[in-house]
């Protein structure tokens, strides 16, 4: 499988801060990354890095195996990117707006671009001083998918958009990837990045804390069990693995890693009469994530 | 005993007049300086004339039809007050005008439109009351400029050749900063008017032409009662130092109030982001020259260009007509009277009259070319701390190859606009019968063109350094460079200090013989600071606003 994007120790420093600490990551072809982490981690900053819009103060990137210092114009011929802020010439209306990126990335697919236009349900005529921060959103995002470009990169692309849009856009994003298309998806919508996304990264002030599939996240992380009974729940504090207990009435819910045998044998010969476990959602793994980090870092 | 923080902090309802002043203060305390300067350059300089120069002076220029379309219509001109208030004055109205409407429109209209006011009516404030504190914040400033302006005419009149009295100097400042205050009533009421910033501040341009134009009128010709109704003839013949005539202080105020009530009223009964004027929300696409960013940079620089070359051209068309009037004038007085004017020539050479006037018309011009370069350069700043440039560099394009554009649009119409005036200019004479050679202004045409390239070479140098300072830099060029010539045609100043304004190196055309030499090296300089610039742009960070 080959690697769209490599960065090796790739970091950014604003005088004493660190804006992205050394970063080794990358990204395979035809996969949909989630580049996950709060406001500030580092997120937009790796972005702009990876585009060349701002120099990198230590380390290096590669896409399509060209350095990004060095052959930004080849790499941006093969990019599309949507970014989260949006900046457009309010005087042009949106069609106008659109076929000019389009033009500026050196060529676009005009049926798809009509497809998407219907499919976004946008209204092109309008200056662009006139729309909301959705529609202008729907131009970006227009603009970046109609050029069919081998990598997407995409920035907080559903921020504005409504419910039906933002399902628009999943859509568009898994068209993309049955095309063959890599993106780099940096988003704050965990539904979103669980519905698209083939692996997730995730960052936090600047470091890159987690990698891998969400399978291989669950996998090291926490089952979630949830137990009722009859008569008071057993006591299972104690056992290997076991964390997070808590007892409400005669409901009993609890976490645990790593073989669930012992657990379970204990909850059946206290007769529950309800038993219900199941994986930690990406919000969860998420939360869990940051909530260790913070404990490791207050210690 | 420990105290606790108050748990909320009450702000004062003057919180955005207070914001306001601090945006606008140190503009308008620099501006207050700007105006001492000159007049003490202007004042100094004729009293240090004999009392016969001062006669043959006010004998030529009192009665020239030219000077006076320029200047207004002079009283007691062979006094230092009279003088003073003849050469000062115009050009203070004029800056303090257009000051003041540039600054009330990016402040009203500007803010509203790139949506701050919304922050501002979220909270406990109505639309009139925000209205309001922006322009009690925006007079406040102005009420500074006219205590720095009275401080530094009270210290000017002390001098025992000057002689005028503190009242005389607060009347003089007030009477400067008249049409600063006029404007900031009229830029307010355009920006309810008007749906965008650039719009409502052509409207304001444009009732300053009209203004300025009826003014013209009245001074060049009989119809004096035209200075009457137009609100920059008013401030004309409040006359100060020289016989004031304070009753026209009454139409002033009124006027203010008129447009401050009406801007009120509008700013009440309208909904935000709405306007008297609607503009256009929907519009076939035209995308002939939207295929790439030079074509860009075109299509949306097109109407802005054009005004310039349109203004500065009818500017120059308007002087050539009056190349003969003014001509006289300048035939019958000495070379250092002529001086006190400005820097002329520094030639022992005679001149006709004519000549002598087109190089002052010229030098006008020179400075105008560089106001465009130097706005120019604040478009492109402008284009990095919007975001638009993050549009166009994720996609193929160099940055070089942008800012080579950029650079070459901002040439081409500096030269284009430099023949285009070159033309009108003696088109305007070819009406006088001067005979003076379409040869003779073409080049004194082709000698304005280096400072201006220089102030885009320097600019494009600072746009790559320190952009978020490059509208400072390029305007503190030309304003360092306007001014240094101004008290050299009145001061004797040591020639390492005169020489670092641009204008101090280049002669004025067609009275001085252009230098090549010196307008090559202005253009090397600028060239290599180009490429530095270039250079320092491509590998720096994209800065925002």
């Amino acid at each position: 499988m080959s690697v769209i994007i490599r960065t090796e120790e790739l970091s950014k420093h604003y005088g004493s801060f660190i804006a992205l600490s050394p970063l080794n990551l990358e990204v395979n072809k035809g996969e949909v990354l989630g580049y996950l982490g709060p406001n500030g981690a580092g997120k937009t900053v790796t972005i702009r890095l990876l585009l060349g819009l701002i120099k990198p103060t230590s380390g290096r990137a590669e896409i399509f195996g060209l350095d990004t210092q060095k052959k930004l114009v080849d790499i941006h011929k093969r990019i599309a990117y949507v970014p989260g802020e949006t900046s457009l010439w309010p005087s042009l209306t949106g069609r106008e707006t659109i076929e000019l990126l389009g033009n500026l990335h050196g060529g676009y697919d005009k049926p798809y671009m009509e497809k998407l236009i219907k499919r976004f349900q946008f209204a092109e005529n309008k200056k662009v001083r006139t729309y909301s921060k959705g529609n202008k959103q729907k131009v970006n995002i227009i603009a970046a998918f109609m050029t069919r470009a081998d990598l997407l990169i995409l920035d907080e692309p559903t921020s504005g958009l409504d419910p039906l849009m933002e399902q628009a856009f999943r859509e568009t994003v898994l068209e993309a990837k049955e095309n063959g298309q890599t993106v780099f998806l940096s988003s704050h919508i965990l539904d979103e990045v669980e519905a698209l996304c083939d692996r997730v990264a995730i960052l936090r002030a600047g470091h890159l804390i987690e990698v891998g599939t969400l399978s291989e996240m669950r996998h090291l992380s926490a089952l979630t069990v949830e137990a009722t009974f009859l008569g008071d729940p057993p006591k299972v504090a104690k056992l290997k693995g076991v964390t997070n207990v808590s007892v409400t009435g005669h409901v009993l819910k609890c976490q645990i890693q790593g073989p669930i045998d012992e657990l379970l044998s204990v909850l059946a010969a206290a007769k529950p009469t309800s038993l219900l476990s199941r994986e930690p959602s990406l919000e969860e793994l998420f939360l869990s994530l940051y909530g260790e980090k913070e404990t490791t870092n207050q210690k | 005993m420990s105290t606790q923080p108050a748990p909320y902090v009450h702000a004062k309802r003057s919180v955005i007049r207070r914001f306001t002043v601090k945006r606008t203060l140190r503009g308008a305390a620099i501006w207050g300086l700007i105006f001492g300067l000159y007049v003490a350059s202007k004042t100094i300089a004729f009293a240090t004339l004999s009392s016969a120069a001062r006669a043959k002076l006010a004998t030529s220029f009192g009665n020239n039809v030219g000077l006076n379309v320029l200047l207004g219509r002079p009283v007691d001109i062979g006094t230092v007050a009279g003088y003073c208030t003849w050469v000062c004055i115009s050009v203070m109205m004029i800056i303090g005008s257009i000051w003041a409407f540039m600054l009330v429109t990016k402040n009203l209209r500007g803010e509203e439109t790139d949506g701050r006011w919304e922050l501002f009516l979220s909270g406990r404030y109505s639309p009139r009351e925000v209205l309001l504190s922006v322009l009690s914040g925006l007079t406040t400033s102005l009420l500074f400029l006219f205590v720095i302006a009275a401080l530094c005419f009270t210290l000017i009149g002390h001098d025992h050749v000057v002689h005028f009295g503190a009242q005389a100097a607060v009347f003089f400042a007030m009477t400067a900063i008249a049409g600063a205050a006029e404007f900031l009533a009229f830029g307010a009421l355009a920006s309810q008017l008007m749906p965008t910033r650039s719009r409502a501040a052509g409207l304001s341009a444009g009732f300053f032409a009209v203004c300025f134009f009826l003014k013209a009128v009245a001074d060049a010709t009989t119809a004096v009662w035209v200075l009457n109704i137009t609100p920059l003839g008013w401030i004309e013949k409040l006359h100060p130092l020289v016989g004031s005539s304070p009753v026209w202080l009454i139409p002033i105020a009124g006027f203010i109030a008129v447009c401050t009530i009406a801007t009120v009223v509008l700013a009440g009964r309208r909904d935000l982001g709405d306007s008297v004027v609607s503009d256009k929300d929907t519009a076939e696409p035209k995308t002939q020259l939207l295929f790439s960013p030079f074509g860009l940079a075109i299509r949306l620089l097109r109407t802005s260009i054009a005004s310039w070359v349109i203004g500065v051209s009818l500017m120059a068309l308007f002087y050539g007509f009056l190349t003969k009037a003014a001509a006289q004038a300048f035939n019958e007085v000495s070379l250092k009277a002529q001086s006190t004017l400005g820097r002329i020539i520094e030639s022992s050479q005679q001149h006709t009259g004519a000549i002598l006037y087109l190089s002052i018309v010229f030098l006008l011009i020179m400075i105008v070319l560089m106001v465009y370069a130097a706005n120019a350069l604040g478009a492109i700043r402008e284009d990095e701390a919007a975001g638009h440039l993050d549009n166009l560099f994720v996609r193929p394009i160099s940055r070089t190859r942008w800012l080579v554009g950029r650079i070459v649009i901002v040439a081409s119409v500096i030269v284009v606009a430099s023949l285009a005036t070159t033309l009108c200019t003696w088109l305007g004479m070819v009406s006088q019968h001067t005979g003076i050679s379409l040869h003779s202004v073409l080049i004194a045409g082709l000698n304005t063109i280096a400072p201006a390239v220089f102030v885009l070479g320097i600019g494009i140098l600072a746009f790559a350094l320190v952009p978020r300072f490059t509208t400072f830099v390029v305007y503190g060029i030309i304003a360092w460079s306007f001014l240094i010539l101004m008290l050299s045609s009145g001061l004797s100043l040591n020639h390492w200090f005169t020489d670092t304004s641009v204008l101090q190196h280049v002669p004025l055309a067609p009275a001085a013989n252009p230098d090549w030499t010196a307008a090559g090296v202005l253009i090397v300089i600028a060239l290599v600071a180009s490429i530095i610039g270039a250079a320092i742009f491509k590998n720096r960070d994209l800065q925002s606003a």
